[in-house]
């Protein structure tokens, strides 16, 4: 009997043997999902990482503000003193005298100063106009900047204005590009188009010009470089009487349009490319109350990114993602546009001259950013992206913000057309 | 994919292979899951914890030959299922002597010519610790001695219950042949 029982036990486990249940349908795409999780966990990471994206922006463009400022209006004015102590021929009034340049390296003992505005003076019996600034910035250390006589416009000089001439060549415009605000303010009458970001280099050159040349100073570096040498001018009268004077810059917060094109490699990476459209412009103002001059410079560059995001987050109609890539940019066209504004009596218009700005090397840049994107079909979405960007110095002689703060802060906007994997 | 090489990859967490193995031991799975658990409701949750278990330590399992797969993968949902069953606190259920039906001697319970889905079915229709233990006994191949280490009763009591268990199971297979 007891064997019988074992047998039907062994009769039991052998007919059961091969039976299975039909396992349920949805089983499996449950386990993936959430064997997936461990994956899953990553886009929460990677919210974090957004959250310390966003944050680390946040900190990046504050600081960058707070150090913009901040100029060395200090420093700036400590300097502008004690030029004033410096003799001031009065006597100059030769020719030769007319054509000093005052480089802004000779007063600085900082020569990494990579724009060194320049000052001339030129004292001329008639009506003459001293004042100037200009900056350059072909070579580190000077300038260039001339005057010159109302009545006497030279004949390179490219001025679409009355009877001032001034100008600007493709060296002096590199404020151009600069993109923030910053408010500056320096005693003095020395004008110039700073376009600087960084405060150490604005200092060089800034001189003030109390009633005269100073060409004691002058003609030591820039003997050479008479009237006819130089042909970039930028003549304010009113600079010359020392009176306090004033200059601010504004920058504007340069915003990059964009058209773009993303093919989704996997639900979460993407990579992208596309046609962007960035204005960088800013004001500088100079000078006195009563007389002063403005500048407006406009450069539009139009680039191609190349781009992976990543995903963070997404529903129907809104997603968040991380981007990173390079882009390159070409300038395609840039102007300044110069006003004068004054009350004096040798210089009774108001005027305006724009000059033409131009750029020839390429702009390679590295990006990282965070978008979102609201979706208005599956396909296309507009997006926002505030990023960092780092720019590569593009070895151009127009020293842009770019330049001077290569890491930077700027916000894309666009829209863009998503291809499906 | 033979066997081994299907554990390896599952080994390596590839995606693909776990499918694969999820569609190849799946029923089975589940068979053992129905035959714990009792209704395929609780199995189906038992036989989702299992493979999570399986595919997350999956590391664990070194092949050891064709069909030791298979075994692990059952021992595995077998340990998951008795979890499940200890979580409840129904494997010391007692059904009273009195409820025992009797058997004729005369009535073998043979097992021929019953559908399979019908033996699950009067599996399942065991109290829970009968059906437990019945479990271990038979598709475990347990000893009393193991089977009461396992759920924290009596050899006694296992023994008793597998008795108890068989009997029930006899009587309903009797009763289905007579129908028949």
């Amino acid at each position: 009997m007891k064997e019988e029982k074992d047998k039907w036990i062994d009769n039991f486990r052998n007919r059961m043997k091969d039976y299975s249940e039909p396992a349920p349908a949805d089983l499996w795409d449950r386990l993936e999902e959430e064997l997936d999780e461990p994956r899953k966990v990553i886009p929460m990471r990677r919210r974090w990482e957004a959250v310390a994206a966003v944050a680390l922006l946040a900190v990046v463009s504050s600081l960058t503000v707070l150090f913009w400022q901040s100029p060395s209006a200090d420093y700036i004015e400590r300097q502008s003193a004690e030029l004033d102590k410096l003799p001031q021929p009065d006597e100059l009034r030769t020719e030769p005298a007319m054509a000093q340049i005052l480089p802004a390296a000779s007063f600085s003992a900082d020569r990494q100063a990579k724009e060194t505005p320049v000052v001339t003076i030129a004292d001329e019996p008639s009506s003459v106009q001293t004042a100037i600034a200009a900056e350059d910035r072909n070579d580190k250390e000077e300038t260039i900047v001339e005057e010159q006589k109302a009545e006497q416009p030279a004949p390179e000089m490219k001025k679409r204005s009355s009877g001032r001439s001034f100008y600007s060549g493709a060296n002096t415009y590199a404020y151009a590009s600069t993109r923030k605000k910053q408010d500056k303010k320096w005693s003095v009458g020395l004008s110039t188009g700073n376009g600087t970001f960084s405060s150490s280099a604005q200092m060089d050159g800034y001189l003030s010009l109390p009633g005269g040349a100073r060409n004691a100073l002058a003609s030591d570096s820039y003997a050479a470089q008479n009237k006819e040498d130089i042909d970039k001018v930028v003549q304010f009268a009113n600079l010359a009487e020392g009176e306090e004077g004033q200059s601010d810059v504004k920058y504007h917060m340069p915003v990059t349009v964009g058209l773009s094109f993303r093919w989704q490699l996997t639900d979460y990476w993407a990579i992208e490319t596309g046609l962007t459209y960035t204005q960088l412009s800013s004001e500088t103002r100079s000078g006195a109350k009563q007389n002063n001059y403005s500048w407006e410079d406009k450069l539009h560059y139009v680039g191609i990114p190349l781009k992976v995001n990543r995903t963070i987050w997404e529903n129907k109609r809104f997603e968040v993602y991380a981007s990173a890539g390079g882009a390159v940019e070409k300038c395609v066209s840039g102007k300044q546009t110069v006003m004068w504004n004054t009350a004096s009596a040798v210089i009774d218009d108001s005027e305006t001259a724009e000059t033409d700005i131009k750029v020839k090397p390429l702009q390679w840049s590295l990006s990282a950013a965070a978008g979102a994107q609201f979706k208005i079909t599956d396909r296309i979405g507009i997006y926002a992206e505030p990023g960092v960007v780092y720019y590569f110095d593009d070895g151009s002689s127009v020293n842009t913000i770019r330049k001077e703060h290569p890491f930077n802060f700027n916000v894309q906007l666009g829209l863009r057309l998503t291809l499906p994997k | 994919m033979n066997e081994a090489e299907l554990a390896e990859r599952c080994g390596k967490a590839d995606n693909l292979a776990r499918k694969q193995l999820y569609e190849l031991y799946a029923p089975q799975l589940m068979a053992i899951c129905v035959r714990y658990a009792g209704d395929r409701e609780t199995a189906q949750d038992i036989l989702h914890d299992g493979f999570l278990h399986i595919f997350r330590s999956f590391g664990q399992f070194t092949y050891k030959g064709e069909g030791s797969l298979r075994a692990w993968l059952s021992r595995v949902m077998v340990n998951e299922a008795l979890g499940y069953l200890r979580k409840k606190a129904l494997s010391c259920q007692e059904v009273a002597v009195e409820q025992l039906p009797d058997v004729p001697d005369d009535e073998d319970g043979n097992l021929e010519q019953i559908p399979q889905s019908v033996l699950m079915q009067f599996i399942r229709e065991l109290p829970d610790g009968y059906r437990t233990v019945f479990n271990l006994y038979v598709f475990e191949e347990k000893g009393h001695k193991e089977i009461a280490a396992m759920l924290g009763i009596t050899e006694h009591t296992s023994s008793s219950q597998f008795y108890r268990a068989k009997t029930l199971l006899m009587k309903k297979i009797n009763d289905y042949r007579k129908r028949i």
